[in-house]
């Protein structure tokens, strides 16, 4: 059983969950090595790098002309 | 017709045909006019039953346009306009309807008659564009699927009659003082005007202002408009111009949808091909339990699942089509040497072939309130970080799906104060706490489940801190979260992927909502 720091248990704040379904939790006791592997770092500077670009509103969209 | 100036029709496509005509056009052309046959299907999937025509209607919109330019024609056109009511009561006759009108029919027929009023379109006396402002009944929900959320209360006023109902004002450009971004705008504005309290000025008053700073050649007859020159009509109501250009890794369904959920409209810009540039207005989705596409974007994924995965299709008015026609979200394409995220179906076809035309989309533009700053994309770099450390915590067995949207902050604690299953502390917690006008709600389901929401300041800014609160609604998931960003081992790639800031705003947001109350509250001085 683990515990929220302040000793607050888990199987209370079970009762006390707001959504009546489950939901599958991992086991968190991991290795640095792991925890990067999971993250995968590599994959969120390219979401970020797209994010950054989407940010950019290019100059053919500010002239592109709606006619129809 | 009547002496009163009314007729009443039994609602049938020759009927419609020939109450939308005019000097101009005979019953025979409407026969054939697109935006005439949308209505009639559109109308008869209502269940229309009756027309009324009310002759010698002034339209304060088609008044203008008259004002602007059609007084000054040589042709002499009328300056009033019929406006054609729909309901789902069959009058019988005249007399039928005469009776209702005098106030002879009592409460539960007058309520009768209210629900069953589908609403109005102006018939407009010119050769072309003979759809007017025009508003109509949106179709019934669906159990949650349809939602018209970009709809406000309109009040038509017949012979003394006062008939309510829900809706977004539509009229087909006339493609002299309007082109379709104009029209969209003005579709726009009419709900911005309700949201924000600023002005929904007319389609030649929309041209007028969108064409002042930059636009090369005469702006009336109107040629269309470039996104600048939209940009520049927003501002003109006081409100600011969002624009997001499309690219193949922008999550563009679900961007719509986080501004479509507040009420907002959207103008979608796009490339229909062979044909050319197009504006609609995007009013409403339809959202489905399940997944319908496995990713909303071209090429790799950014990992973090959007809501826009179970959305099937949007609500547009497309001045070329109708009023809240079905745009049907298609995955990935390329055209040309362009690659969209995702592309569209309307009733757009190749006139030859009858192929359906796919709709390439290029811009997305939100007329936003001045004080509403941070953007969909802010929202969406936070979580990027955020999604990857809690993917620590939560099995692939379990998808995560993220609902990112824009709301009042009103409108979010009359959710809270409706929720039941909330805490009553957390429920509190959240009510007695003073929120910006403005939040970025951004939800996350768990397997299905709710497990978190993330309120961000939408008056704040990208570059500060505009994270305003987590709630966390399952206390198994902060307990996990919370071991993780516990963890000194970890420490290091965590503040790599959330900044020291949202690290240590995790941690005290799980140690503020669960730490044990003070034994003795009452003593603590």
């Amino acid at each position: 059983m683990s515990t929220l720091q302040g000793g607050f248990q888990e199987t209370a704040a079970t009762e006390r969950n707001v959504s009546g379904g489950k939901i599958q939790l991992r086991d968190v006791d991991i290795t640095l090595a792991e925890a990067e592997l999971r993250l995968g770092l590599a994959e969120i500077i390219i979401a970020r790098e797209n994010i950054e670009k989407a940010r950019v509103v290019s100059q053919e969209t500010l002239e592109f002309k709606f006619s129809i | 017709m009547s002496a009163l100036r009314f007729e009443v029709l039994r609602f049938s496509d020759e009927n419609l045909w020939r109450a939308l005509s005019n000097p101009h056009v005979s019953p025979a052309e409407v026969r054939t006019h697109g935006r005439a046959k949308y209505l009639h299907r559109y109308l008869a999937s209502l269940k229309a039953q009756s027309i009324v025509v009310e002759a010698d209607y002034t339209d304060g919109d088609y008044l203008d346009d008259y004002a602007s330019y059609y007084v000054k024609c040589f042709t002499d056109y009328d300056r009033r306009c019929k406006r054609l009511h729909f309901f789902k009561t069959l009058f019988h006759d005249d007399a039928d309807f005469l009776r209702k009108i005098h106030g002879h029919a009592n409460k539960e027929e007058e309520s009768k008659l209210e629900s069953d009023y589908l609403g109005f379109v102006v018939a407009r006396p010119l050769p072309q564009a003979i759809v007017g402002r025009t508003i109509l009944r949106t179709y019934e929900s669906d159990n949650g699927r349809r939602n018209y959320t970009c709809t406000r209360p309109y009040t038509a006023n017949l012979f003394g009659l006062e008939l309510t109902l829900p809706s977004l004002a539509f009229q087909e450009q006339d493609t002299v003082l309007a082109a379709c971004a104009t029209v969209s705008l003005w579709s726009c504005f009419q709900k911005t005007a309700q949201l924000f309290g600023k002005s929904a000025p007319t389609p030649a008053a929309i041209t007028r202002v969108a064409t002042q700073a930059v636009h090369h050649g005469r702006p009336i007859p109107s040629h269309g408009l470039m996104t600048s020159e939209i940009c520049a009509a927003i501002r003109h109501v006081e409100l600011e111009p969002e624009v997001f250009t499309i690219r193949p890794s922008l999550p563009v369904v679900s961007l719509i949808y986080s501004y479509l959920k507040m009420g907002l409209p959207v103008i979608l810009g796009v490339e229909i091909e062979g044909v050319g540039g197009h504006a609609i207005t995007i009013a409403g989705y339809s959202i489905s339990d399940q997944r319908r596409r496995p990713q909303e974007v071209a090429g790799s994924s950014s990992g973090v699942n959007l809501v826009g995965l179970r959305l099937d299709a949007f609500f547009s008015h497309d001045d070329h089509i109708g009023p809240f026609s079905k745009v049907v979200i298609k995955p990935a394409a390329k055209f040309g040497e362009k690659v969209f995220p995702v592309c569209f179906e309307s009733d757009w076809v190749d006139q030859d072939t009858g192929r359906k035309l796919p709709l390439y989309p290029h811009v997305v533009i939100v007329p936003v309130y001045h004080k509403i700053r941070l953007t969909f994309l802010d929202v969406m770099e936070w979580l990027t970080g955020l999604n990857a450390v809690l993917k620590l915590v939560v099995p692939p067995s379990s998808p995560m799906e993220w609902d990112v949207h824009l709301m009042p902050s009103n409108e979010y604690k009359k959710l809270i104060r409706a929720t039941e299953t909330i805490r009553d502390d957390l429920r509190e917690r959240i009510l007695l706490t003073q929120q910006p006008r403005f939040i970025w709600r951004a939800k996350l389901l768990v397997g299905g489940v709710d497990g978190a929401e993330l309120l961000f300041d939408a008056t704040g800014i990208s570059r500060s801190f505009p994270m305003h609160e987590i709630v966390w609604l399952r206390e198994d998931l902060a307990v996990r979260v919370k071991q993780i960003v516990d963890s000194s081992q970890l420490e290091p790639i965590l503040v790599k992927f959330l900044t020291r800031q949202f690290l240590d705003f995790i941690k005290r947001s799980i140690h503020d909502q669960f730490a044990p109350p003070a034994l003795f509250p009452g003593n603590s001085k």
